[in-house]
């Protein structure tokens, strides 16, 4: 049986490829909090990725035709999102809201993680038949 | 090849902690200097060292890392003292000394400090969400 057939662990699995991407875009906004010029990003919200519209893309009719540069996942770089405070050398990262922004994301992640064991754990009741 | 998320965080992370440790030695060079004046008569002194950070796209991890971009001198004027016995000092008895100001190295210090513990706390919660995805395997 294919896992991912199953809706909720489809869903659980790009949410946690969601939150593990968003956590890479914290990262790279916290080593260039120092950086003249550069400006904070975030990822497009969660519900905007499973509600929305997927990402258009070009089908490709020839095998001499290039595929996109645009990320192919559930993910998209919001590249101006709103932020706590700039300086005056143009750099708009506020190291406070980035820890809050991990904290959040690393939160979300154990929830969703735990939420998967627990449907693991379910699916094996109802295979074992016993209620362990 | 791409790397995943939680690895490419770590190596990020890991650009953060290696440019405020370099900033944090410029901050050291400057306060260990704080006093250097020049050895001979009406010489110039010891010139504070400035850095400056610049991101740049790091292809294999996708993602925009931090590097030194240059590590220079910062033209302020030096402070004329007069000190007539000093051996720096010029015919007039003054001697110039370092434009290293240690209030301004202190809160650069605690600003890079700051900074470098975000990036540590980063890799912290990378190693901790990729513990939980091991968790999964344990049902």
């Amino acid at each position: 049986m294919d896992i991912a057939a199953i809706e909720l662990f489809r869903v659980a699995g790009s949410r946690m490829e969601y939150l593990a991407e968003r956590h890479r875009v914290v990262a790279q906004n916290v080593v260039n909090a120092n950086t003249p010029g550069y400006r904070a990003r975030d990822l497009v919200p969660f519900d905007a990725v499973i509600g929305g519209m997927r990402p258009v893309a070009p089908a490709l009719t020839s095998g001499m035709h290039l595929t996109g540069t645009r990320p192919a996942g559930p993910v998209r770089v919001d590249r101006r999102p709103e932020t706590w405070e700039s300086n005056p050398d143009g750099n708009a990262v506020s190291l406070e809201q980035e820890m809050i922004k991990a904290a959040d994301t690393r939160e979300a992640y154990g929830l969703i993680a735990g939420l998967f064991q627990k449907h693991v754990g379910l699916l094996r009741m109802a295979w074992s038949g016993r209620n362990t | 090849m791409t790397v995943d998320p939680l690895t490419a965080t770590m190596r990020i992370a890991a650009t953060g902690l290696e440019a405020q440790g370099t900033r944090l030695r410029v901050i050291a060079e400057n306060i260990a200097n704080a006093d250097s004046t020049a050895i001979v008569p009406g010489g110039d002194p010891y010139r504070r060292k400035t850095i400056s950070f610049t991101n740049a796209l790091d292809r294999s991890l996708g993602a925009e890392t931090v590097e030194i971009r240059r590590i220079g001198r910062d033209r302020g004027d030096f402070e004329l003292v007069h000190d007539p016995s000093h051996p720096a000092a010029d015919e007039d008895g003054y001697v110039k000394r370092p434009n290293v100001s240690t209030l301004i190295e202190m809160m650069d210090m605690r600003e890079a400090t700051r900074s470098f513990e975000a990036s540590m706390n980063m890799i912290e919660q990378a190693r901790s969400m990729m513990a939980r995805t091991v968790d999964l395997l344990r049902g």
